[in-house]
């Protein structure tokens, strides 16, 4: 059919089709830039000394970050711009800032400006260097955690609706009950059990926030378990898995993956409160929540900048992150 | 129903089925709904027997408890001679080519995550093809045989045209070359312009590969063009079955000669008078022992509350209403042939 | 369409029978021409040049396939044109009254008094947490002089007369508790509840099954007639048209292809498209159906030719020359260079 157009031929169609492409590319791209830094950030939380691969994780981060950017190079989105920098700050800013650990009781609580950007604490700490090592520590903590939360919530929830009846029921009641109880009270029991370190609080994070993803996917999943494209795989002699894993996950990545971001967040602020309350990271560790808190007493004599720099970091990660989830989930 | 003519062997035999639904109220009372109550029929092969019904009338749940897609109450189905229900999941999923489904809506049915290509790539692991080369060429085939390019396997499900998706599905349903294919209302979703393309290739691979189809539909201009046997479906039962041409042109049940009427017919010219349905569908009847339809129906009277088995009018035409096999001139019908 | 015939306004052959009546149409469409995206970067022309009149107490129907752009015609006429879409060029006209650039307000205002619509699905014209009665009650306070209590009690008529059993009971139930066939009565009450001048049903009756559409298709008729309403009745299936409306436009690809009274068009096409959807709709086959070949169009810019040209068994050189013009013919109008 002959159609008198404005523009040069087949330019319509070839314009829709590459629109459709960006839009279905978009969440992928997300995922393959959180992913790889939630295992680059998981691996140096691990080893904060692991030099060695100082070098190829930097040159990583810089080949991951542009896939945040907007797919037609147009615009680079503020929301994902600002992550994307935070997490080279996590990344490459402790190669080029003082030792953050280093006491100079010469040179406690000195005002920021100059060389010491943010100043120093009561023990003379660079502010600026425990700001920008706690942020590899927040971030990576936050990342691993949402991830393992994830790993573990997701095929456990799509599992609850393909199984459904009891194993449905009591996966329910168990999360229920993971979810009724105070996340501080749980924490504070297992680190007096275990002791603090990193990995433990890794766990208790992600085990809090399991039932959030297993209900999630639960409820995503039951309205497509029994669509046609799953009714027609089963026609195909498909195992009960492989339909799982192949059609109906895939089919759910979006709604988790917003959530996912949030979650992020979420596990920031739980990680602050517990340093604050003392249960967190052991000292000196830098952690945005423990010196929020080391800094707290030091706000009545006017000394501000002790805890207020650490505050702003934990507010700007976690508003940049509820602004990516929204993104994601609207899939602009 | 076994006095019904059925030319050569039957594929699939279905005798008494039954289906119930459980659900829960609020008050965790269970509550037990009949989808399918009793139903019997087989098909041979390159035969079309088609159910037709409003929609809640069990039509699709027939087919899908055939397909072992949904577990069925009671009742046995006997596919190439063998019972099959009791089969295992796990052992009855290698016998899952023998039988395939085409769905209503063609865009439901592909996983909008993949390309087509991968879809119709796990139907040809089911016929037994492991490489990639043959996968590929065994799906160019499929396609081309439903009168594609086989180019247009590589585009998403929401990239091509409802009607060529829907050939589409029908190629997919056809790569482990089955012997029974479900049509659940295979064109119900098209436009009028597409409709004919999808019943006639439906029917050019019937006769090509001597398939055996279970038609659902409620369309009733499709139906006549592809079925041998009809059955009226109502809340669950079977009340008229028969060759197309004695429902369609000498309708018996009040139900089957309401629908007749409802859908505007000009062709093929019906015996009797025009049947006018008042009020609609309500599984609340479902419940009753006698005739489901009273409420409905235009000739009930008190008998019809008593139960009513299918009864036989002529040969292989089977009726669920004593009026219109003992009073048929009272209900407006032309005595019984 | 040719340079020439886009900067003249296309001279319009009157619709002979609308002309003898020497009235004002109702619904007076005249070269509707609507497009997505900016002027600019076009991205579609759906609706290119509709001409449609509906008389007073007419019923019309508007036939077509999904693309062919009937809802949209609709939807333009309402003033209710999804984002991204704008009238290009063409009229609307209510009672002599201009509603293409008309303000919003003023188009709200029409929609509740003056035309009214029912959607396929009844249950998006009901509110789910508001009773049945209770909403249309509302629609009667804000039109007219009605106190609470008389609001109510038209209210209960209104849905009496729509043929819902136990009116006064049912009126104080939720629309989740109305069968399919009794949300639509119910929706048809809502529309009719601001006594419009005219009716627009977009497919009313497509989610039903047969014997329910038979029945709901008579009452929207019935009851429109009983007003003097006018009726325009959007549907895919040219039966529908044939048993309820006295004139029919049939639509393809954004065009209408044929226009006049229901018995002439259905009974002697002169469009072969109208031809092709009434073979599609009518003849009853034993192992062969009537099939058109081909896709319906994409309309990504404006026609250069006939749209229906690659599928038609009658097409020549000539249909390929440029749009055909929609022009009358004995008692109708037809775009069809070979008609």
């Amino acid at each position: 059919m002959r159609i008198v157009s404005p523009r040069a031929p087949g330019a319509a169609p070839a314009g829709g089709g590459r629109v459709v492409a960006a839009a279905r590319e978009r969440p992928v791209r997300v995922l393959v830039a959180v992913a790889t830094a939630a295992v680059l950030l998981t691996a140096l939380v691990w080893d904060p000394e692991w030099r060695s691969l100082r070098v190829v994780l930097t040159v990583l981060a810089i080949l991951v970050a542009p896939t945040v950017w907007d797919s037609q190079n147009r615009v680079i989105r503020p929301a994902v711009a600002v992550m994307a920098a935070l997490i080279l700050l996590a990344l490459i800013g402790p190669l080029f800032t003082r030792d953050p650990l280093m006491l100079n009781v010469g040179e406690s609580l000195a005002t920021p400006g100059g060389d010491l950007w943010f100043g120093t604490d009561q023990h003379g700490r660079d502010i600026f260097a425990r700001v920008i090592h706690g942020a590899r520590l927040d971030l990576g903590v936050g990342f691993s955690a949402a991830a393992l939360a994830v790993i573990v919530g997701m095929p456990l929830g799509a599992l609850a609706v393909f199984r459904g009846g009891l194993f449905d029921s009591v996966l329910l009641r168990i999360s229920e009950s993971f979810q009724a109880f105070p996340t501080l009270l749980l924490a504070l029991g297992i680190v007096a059990a275990v002791g603090p370190s990193i990995p433990i609080l890794i766990f208790i994070i992600a085990i809090v926030n399991v039932p959030v993803y297993l209900r999630l996917t639960r409820s995503a999943v039951a309205p497509i378990v029994n669509a046609d494209f799953v009714l027609a795989a089963r026609c195909a002699g498909q195992r009960e898995l492989t339909i799982l894993f192949r059609h109906i996950l895939p089919n759910v990545k979006q709604v988790v993956l917003a959530q996912f971001s949030v979650n992020v967040a979420w596990a920031i602020q739980i990680l602050a409160a517990l340093s604050f309350v003392g249960l967190g990271v052991p000292v000196p560790t830098p952690e945005w929540g423990a010196m929020v808190r080391e800094g707290y007493e030091q706000l009545v004599y006017g000394r501000w900048w002790v805890s207020v720099f650490p505050g702003v970091a934990i507010l700007a990660a976690v508003l940049t992150l509820n602004q990516l989830s929204d993104r994601v989930r609207h899939g602009t | 129903m076994n006095a019904s003519v059925t030319p050569g062997r039957p594929v699939v035999e279905v005798r008494e089925l039954v289906k119930d639904y459980v659900t829960r109220d609020a008050r965790l009372r269970q509550h037990t709904a009949r989808a399918v109550d009793g139903v019997s029929f087989e098909i041979a092969a390159g035969e079309t027997f088609a159910i037709v019904g409003e929609s809640g009338s069990g039509k699709t749940t027939v087919g899908r408890v055939l397909l072992k897609l949904t577990s069925a109450t009671g009742g046995t189905v006997l596919f190439g001679g063998e019972e099959i229900l009791e089969v295992p999941e796990r052992r009855f999923r290698p016998e899952r080519r023998h039988m395939q489904m085409v769905f209503q809506d063609p865009l439901a049915a592909f996983d909008p995550q993949t390309t087509i290509r991968s879809s119709l790539r796990e139907f040809t692991r089911l016929s037994g093809i492991e490489t990639r080369a043959e996968q590929n060429e065994a799906i160019a085939e499929a396609v081309r045989s439903v009168g594609l390019e086989p180019e247009i396997a590589d585009r998403r499900p929401s990239q091509v045209s409802g009607g060529q998706l829907q050939r589409l599905s029908i190629a997919r349903s056809l790569l482990p070359e089955p012997e029974l294919l479900f049509l659940d209302e295979p064109t119900s979703s098209l436009d009028v312009s597409i409709r004919g393309q999808i019943v006639n290739l439906l029917l050019d691979l019937q006769e090509r590969n001597d398939l055996a189809y279970l038609l659902v539909a409620h369309d009733l201009r499709v139906v006549y063009a592809m079925a041998q046997r009809v059955a009226v479906m109502y809340l669950g039962q079977f009340v008229e079955v028969g060759a197309r041409d004695q429902v369609y042109a000498n309708a018996r049940h009040p139900y089957t000669r309401g629908l007749l009427e409802a859908a505007e017919l000009d062709e093929p010219p019906r015996r009797g008078d025009p049947v006018r349905l008042v009020g609609e569908i309500s599984e609340e009847a479902a419940a009753k022992p006698g005739c489901r339809l009273t409420l409905r129906c235009p000739f009930a009277v008190q008998r019809c509350e008593e139960p009513q088995p299918l009864r036989e009018t002529a040969a292989g035409h089977f009726v669920r209403c004593w009026r219109a096999v003992e009073q048929p001139v009272e209900i407006g019908l032309p005595p019984n042939e | 369409m040719s340079a020439a015939a886009r900067t003249a306004p296309p001279v319009l052959p009157t619709e002979p029978e609308a002309a003898g009546s020497g009235s004002v149409p109702v619904l007076d469409v005249v070269d509707l021409t609507v497009g997505f995206g900016s002027a600019a970067k076009r991205r579609s022309i759906p609706l290119q040049g509709i001409h449609l009149q509906v008389a007073a107490g007419e019923r019309m129907a508007l036939v077509g396939e999904s693309g062919s752009g009937k809802s949209l015609t609709a939807a333009a006429v309402l003033g209710l044109l999804p984002d991204g879409a704008e009238v290009i060029r063409g009229s609307v006209r209510l009672d002599g009254e201009e509603l293409v650039g008309a303000s919003e307000r003023r188009l709200r205002d029409l929609r509740g008094r003056r035309m009214a619509i029912m959607f396929q699905n009844p249950r998006a014209s009901l509110n789910p947490v508001l009773t049945v009665g209770g909403q249309i009650a509302e629609v009667i306070r804000v039109h007219g002089e009605a106190s609470r209590k008389e609001s109510w009690s038209q209210a209960v008529d209104l849905l009496a007369e729509m043929g819902i059993p136990n009116a006064a009971r049912r009126s104080k139930d939720y629309v989740h508790q109305y069968s399919g066939g009794m949300a639509q009565r119910a929706a048809l009450a809502m529309a009719l509840s601001c006594r419009p001048d005219l009716l627009i049903a977009d497919e009313p009756t497509t989610g039903l099954d047969a014997t329910l559409q038979q029945q709901v298709l008579e009452l929207v008729v019935e009851r429109v007639d009983s007003r003097d309403a006018s009726l325009l009745l959007i549907t895919h299936d040219i039966a529908v048209a044939r048993s309820h409306c006295e004139r029919t436009t049939v639509m393809y690809a954004g065009r209408v292809m044929e226009s006049g009274p229901t018995a002439s068009v259905t009974g002697d096409p002169r469009n072969p498209y109208t031809d092709a959807l009434l073979k599609a709709f009518g003849t009853v086959e034993a192992r062969r159906m009537y099939a058109i070949g081909g896709v319906v169009p994409t309309l990504t810019g404006e026609l250069g030719e006939c749209a229906f040209a690659d599928r038609c068994p009658r097409a020549a050189p000539e249909c390929r020359d440029g749009v055909p013009e929609l022009r009358s013919l004995d008692d109708r109008r037809v775009a069809c260079v070979k008609a």
